[in-house]
This record gives structure tokens, sequence and C-alpha cells, in this order.
């Protein structure tokens, strides 16, 4: 049941909702980018149409993050829906312990463990986790596209990118690997038993000082 | 799953509902007597005692942004149990001293034992590329050092937490020559073990991990860099996301007239909100080595172009794993022994969930002396 809930919410999103006419704007994008690409270019605006067409891409990427959130939103109110059968059950166990349920605080403590469980179970199902598998891609995909456009920004103007960063600081993070075995090598052909010995304060540093 | 309710169910089910006007009046009347009395105490508590991870320590040693830290002894008698701890990259060291009157690391001090911790500090862009090796054959390598050297010994124990005890386990069969015992808590090792027996609730994180595609966990690394905190911090919250609601409405007013109780919630949730990111080279190979692969028990780990064989683990391992843990499930913890070198296996189960072993009051009555006789027996020491 909460499969099929979950299925419904996301039919209805992937085929009802408007898709802001993916293809036609596709098709029209292609056309103008085959006859005025190179004229473009020419003038200068090569930046301006990548970050254009990244635009898009976000934009479509925005739009697919929606349906997955949608998806994964009908797996959770399935959940809900389960929820009501869950409480019954336990206030019958509770009733069949010759136990009482007095409190509206404790009533509400039925209702919460019994929701938790049909969400457990929803989010757990196939329909859950591919669901979630659905959101995580679509994140990344957003994020990706998002890192691209700023990345574009940055480079049009000479900044430094985060790409660049990441390209510097893996450089920084083989050299310390090489330090660390050189170090090794050293220390062992040196005294093989010597270990590191700390200072007067009782402090030592490793291969980065910062004491 | 029929969904129908039966009237029988429904009767049965509404006879155990008690409520009378006098008992909602009483609610009623208490729930703004809680609140009041917790506004007061929320703006009345001082920094001091909203303080987490008090224990006093010194720091003997550090490298990039970890630290490692020497508790100074609480008590006059020694054992010379060198005992160095590893908690996960995924929540800070402090859980494990969180409440003065219920930290672990006190319990360990207070029976003689000499205590060291590693602090693996808050990765920021610049450790991107630092991978499982670079902590183990690194850090945690420099640090055993340092420890044996402070202490003058060959050997020492190592505790490992969660992650953390991945860690230590991959430290243990690399360089099993430094190590005198390793105690694992809380430790995934057989990472598809909850395929093999499921528990229902439980093991979301194996379940997401495995549906992914090895390109999406690179896709999603390349898109964030680092994983960063409080990416974590939601997907630990979605692992159960009503108990999360019921945490901050109706668990939370029903201790807002017990100080001790508010500040116990307090002090987990400044832990809570101080998680560090995971280095991204680390959460590729933790999700793709790990959670997809399962590497670590089929001995084909590979660190730094050596291979993680765990039956290179001869010392005496304990293996300490929560009863109701939806974390890290039971059948990813337990049962490993057999696949050890070593001839020296104990298990010890706790009641509680993956952060009640170290805060749960029960727990806690398990958990420490579980560990210090345990330690004490294989260190020579006197029960």
């Amino acid at each position: 049941m909460l499969i099929t809930s979950a299925d419904r919410v996301l039919q209805f999103a992937e085929g009802y909702l408007p898709k802001f006419g993916r293809t036609e704007a596709n098709s029209l994008q292609t056309g103008v980018d085959r006859v005025f690409g190179a004229f473009a270019d020419a003038l200068g605006l090569t930046a301006t149409r990548a970050m254009f067409d990244n635009l898009r891409a976000l934009a479509e990427a925005e739009f697919e993050w929606q349906l997955a959130l949608a998806g994964y939103l009908g797996v959770a109110g399935s959940a809900v829906g389960d929820a009501p059968r869950l409480a019954v059950a336990r206030l019958g166990e509770v009733s069949k312990k010759g136990e009482t349920i007095d409190s509206p605080l404790a009533l509400a403590r039925i209702w919460t463990s019994a929701l938790a469980q049909a969400m457990h179970s929803a989010m757990q199902s196939d329909g859950g986790v591919a669901a979630t598998e659905r959101l995580v891609r679509v994140t990344t995909e957003r994020q990706l596209r998002l890192a691209n456009l700023v990345a574009l920004a940055a480079d049009s103007v000479g900044m430094t990118t985060r790409r660049d960063l990441d390209e510097a600081y893996r450089e920084i993070q083989l050299l310390k690997r090489e330090m660390r075995s050189l170090r090794r090598d050293r220390a062992t052909k040196a005294a093989p038993t010597k270990r590191k010995q700390p200072s007067a304060n009782g402090s030592t540093t490793g291969t980065r000082e910062h004491a | 799953m029929t969904t129908s309710v039966s009237p029988s169910e429904i009767n049965r089910a509404m006879a155990a509902i008690r409520i009378t006007p006098e008992s909602v009046i009483r609610e009623a009347n208490d729930v703004p007597r809680k609140i009041w009395h917790g506004i007061s105490a929320l703006a009345n508590f001082s920094e001091e005692e909203l303080a987490i991870a008090t224990t006093p320590k010194q720091e003997i040693y550090r490298d990039d942004m970890m630290r490692l830290y020497r508790y100074l002894p609480t008590v006059e008698h020694d054992l010379g149990i060198p005992v160095l701890i590893v908690y996960a990259l995924v929540g800070r060291y402090q859980m494990i001293d969180l409440e003065q009157d219920r930290s672990f690391v006190r319990k360990l001090l207070d029976a003689g034992l000499t205590v060291y911790m590693v602090d693996w500090g808050l990765p920021t862009r610049a450790q991107r590329w630092t991978s499982i090796d670079d902590y183990v054959s690194g850090y945690l390598d420099d640090c055993v050092d340092v420890v044996r050297t402070h202490e003058g010994v060959d050997t020492i124990n190592l505790l490992g937490i969660c992650q953390g005890g991945v860690f230590s386990t991959c430290y243990a069969a690399l360089f099993s020559d430094k190590l005198r015992t390793l105690t694992l808590a809380i430790t995934p090792l057989d990472f598809h073990g909850d395929a093999h027996c499921p528990q229902p609730g439980t093991a979301y994180m194996n379940l997401w991990a495995r549906g992914l595609t090895g390109e999406d966990i690179d896709r999603y690394i390349a898109a964030h860099g680092n994983v960063a905190g409080d990416s974590l911090g939601l997907s630990f919250l979605m692992m159960d996301p009503v108990a999360n609601v019921d945490k901050y409405t109706v668990d939370l007013v029903s201790i807002l007239d017990d100080d001790r109780k508010l500040l116990n919630f307090l002090h987990m949730e400044r832990w809570l909100a101080d998680r560090p990111s995971t280095p991204g080279e680390v959460a590729r190979q933790w999700l793709k080595d790990l959670y997809q692969d399962n590497k670590l028990v089929k001995n084909e780990l590979v660190l730094g172009g050596r291979t993680v064989d765990l039956r290179n683990i001869t010392m005496p391992v304990l293996n300490v794993y929560a009863e109701g843990d939806v974390v890290v499930p039971n059948s990813t913890t337990r049962g490993v022994g057999p696949r050890l070198g070593t001839s020296d296996y104990t298990e010890l189960g706790v009641p509680g969930g993956h952060i009640g072993t170290f805060v749960g009051g029960k727990a806690q009555r398990i958990l420490g002396p579980g560990i210090i006789d345990w330690l004490k027996a294989r260190n020579g020491a006197q029960q």
C-alpha cells in the first residue's frame, strides 16, 4: 500500500505537471546555436553563451529536484496514512495488558511511536529507498550545475575557481604523503627503534608545526 | 499489508483510553507551568554549566587540524595501562566526555588508566584529498608512536569508536606490533551484515549507500568536495525523522521542569551542533569500499598500497555493541571473531542506541566497568 501510494504521487508529478516545454526549448536552443554560434563567439560572447547554457541546465536540474522531492515526500506521506492502523494496534496491546492511557501526552506518544514505525517501513521499502536515491542523484546534479555556472562566472573575470583550489590541495596532499614517507624512511634507516621525542614542555609536533 | 481496522480492534483500542476532563485540565495546567520553568532555566544556565568535555587534559601533539590530548590523572594509583581513544570523523570526540557525572573518560581515569584522545579537528577544503590511509598510517600511527614514547612502552591499548573503530581495526591489521589490545565500540565491520540478517528500522545508511552506483558517489563528492557536517547531520536526522520531531516537542516539554535533564538535553544539542565535515576522499572510500563493496571483512581493503588483512589482528579484541543501535546494526558489528587472527575475542552488549552507549545511564553502568575489567585483565593488572 505504501509503495503504491508513493508511486501514485510520483506518477502524478511526472505525468501531469508541466515540464517547461523542455523538448521544444532544447530544439530551439540547438537551432539558434547552429545558426548564430560562430557569429556570437566572434563577438566575444563565448562565456555568456556558456553561462546561458548552464543557467538553462540549472533550471532543468532544479525542476528535476522538485519532482524528486515530491516523490520523497509522497513516500513520507504514505506513512502518515498507515500510522492510524498501527496506533490502534498499539492501543489494543495496552488494553490487552489491562493498562490504560490517562494523559493526552501519553496518547500523543502512542501516536508518534506508531508514526515512527510506519515511517521506518515506508522509507526502508523499495519505493522509499528508490525515492531517497533519486533525491540524492538530482541534488548532486543540481549542485554540479550550480558549481559549473559559478566557475564560468569566476573564470570570466579571472578569479580562482573551486576546481583550481582542489587541484592545488591535491598537489599539497601528495607532497605531504611523500614527506611522511621520506621522514619514515629516514627514521627507519637512522635507528629502527627510535621514536618521536617530546619537547621539554611535553608537546611534540608533526610535519606541520603549529604549536 | 492490510490497512483495514476491524470494529473490535477499534473498541479494544478505545478501551485503553481513559482520558478524563480532569486529566486534560491537569495536563493543560501542567504544560504551561513546565514551559515557564523551562524558559527561566534556559536563561539562567551559566556557560560553565553548559560546557561539555570538561575533564582536564593537555595537548601533547598536533599535526594539521588533528590534536592528541593526554587527560590529567584523577587518582594517585597509576595502573600503567595507556589507552588511546579514537573517535569517529563524523562527530566530535566530546561525546565520550559529555556529562561530568557520566563521562566515560572520567571512569577510565578514576580506575587508574592513562587516557589519551585523538581529536580529528574540523577538516576544511584543504583536507579534500585526505584519505583513510592518511588518517590510519599517517595521523593515527604518529599518535600511537607519541603515546608509546610518552609512556616508554612498546605497545599500547587502542580503543576505537564507530568510524574510529574502523580506522583502529585497519591500524591493528597494519601495525599489529604496536598494540597490546584492541577495543572496538559500536563499530561497523561487516557492512553487508544487515542484508543477511535484516533488522527492520535499522541500517538506513547501508540501504541508501548500496542503492547508489559508484558513479553516483564519485559525482556527489565532485559536486560537494567534502561532505558538509550539516549534510551529515541531516542524514542522521532522516534516519528517524519522527523521533526527532518527538524530541523537540513532547519529550522536551516533559523535561522542561527538570533542570538536570534539561541540561543534559542542551549538552547533547551543543555536541550535535558541532558536527565536522568529512574529507571528500575519505567519504568516497568509506561509501564505495566499505558500504558498497564491503572490502574490510573480505580482506580486500587496500590502504597506501597495503592490504588490510584482518587475520593480522592477533592481539586480544573486545567488541562492544549497542543492543538497540539503528545506525550501526548489530548484524554489521557482531560475529567477526572468526575473521580475526586472535584467539582472545570477546563481545560485550550494552543496552540502548548508538549514542546512548556513551551517554545513557544504563549503558554506562555496563560499559565502563566492562572495558576497564577487560583491559586490566589483559594488561596484567589486578581486578
